[in-house]
């Protein structure tokens, strides 16, 4: 495969990606963008730019202990996944809009059966 | 592309370089100057942010963050779409009022692709 060929392959990365909004719009956070840079050593990072929804902050739930806000991506073939990646940011001291970096390393052949991919946020 | 292609870029980019002050100004810092430097050779580019900070000498991170650093970040956007991102910490205890830190990428075509950037800071 090629430099646009991979190229490519992230932009239909992108088109795969199903955001759960919903998981951000609980923490007052918003996805502005997804974007896919995958390396011919199947090294792939994903960037996800968030912003707050209103205001600067992250609501947490009420009685919540966390301090950590965790964006999750799961890859899968079919139905099946085949990684679960992560990242974590300062919850406490989000300051209204970040760029949150997760990375997965795959074989290229496993990359170009990546049929789904699932972008959420969660409690970390 | 030559050098001085290269450089035409640079400071093209530089004009389209958005700068989060108040991301900054959060943690007691302010960002003095920028630059780009990009090599025709490869594909890395380097963005160079001179730091200091609003008073005193130190970085101030809110004692209820566990961390002992923030990252400088970039984003670099082709048209408004988002290319790539990178980030270079800078760790509270080892700034001492002014540094000059340097926030490297290696993209594909990097330094013809991007036509803006954001530079923030977060922790």
């Amino acid at each position: 495969m090629n430099e646009i060929e991979f190229e490519n392959l992230g932009i239909e990365f992108r088109k795969l990606t199903n955001i759960f909004d919903e998981s951000f719009k609980k923490l007052n956070l918003k996805v502005l963008s997804v974007t896919y840079n995958i390396s011919d050593n199947g090294f792939i990072e994903c960037w996800v730019e968030i912003s707050s929804i209103s205001g600067n902050e992250v609501i947490l739930p009420p009685k919540s202990s966390a301090d950590e806000v965790e964006i999750k991506i799961n890859f899968y073939i079919n139905d099946r996944i085949i990684s679960s990646e992560s990242s974590t940011f300062d919850a406490k001291n989000f300051i209204g809009y970040d760029t949150i970096e997760l990375t997965y390393y795959a074989e290229i052949k496993s990359l170009l059966e990546i049929t789904s991919i699932k972008l959420y946020a969660t409690l970390g | 592309m030559t050098e001085q292609e290269c450089e035409i870029l640079e400071n093209e980019l530089k004009k389209n370089t958005e700068i989060l002050d108040n991301t900054f100004e959060r943690f007691n810092l302010k960002v003095i100057s920028i630059a780009f430097s990009g090599s025709v050779f490869n594909n890395h580019i380097s963005l160079y942010v001179e730091l200091t900070t609003i008073s005193g000498n130190k970085i101030k991170i809110p004692r209820n963050s566990y961390s002992d650093y923030v990252k400088v970040k970039v984003n670099f956007y082709e048209n408004g779409n988002l290319l790539c991102s990178d980030s270079t910490k800078v760790g509270r205890d080892e700034f001492s009022g002014y540094d000059t830190v340097e926030v490297g990428t290696s993209y594909a075509n990097i330094v013809s692709r991007a036509t803006s950037a954001r530079i923030f800071v977060a922790i």
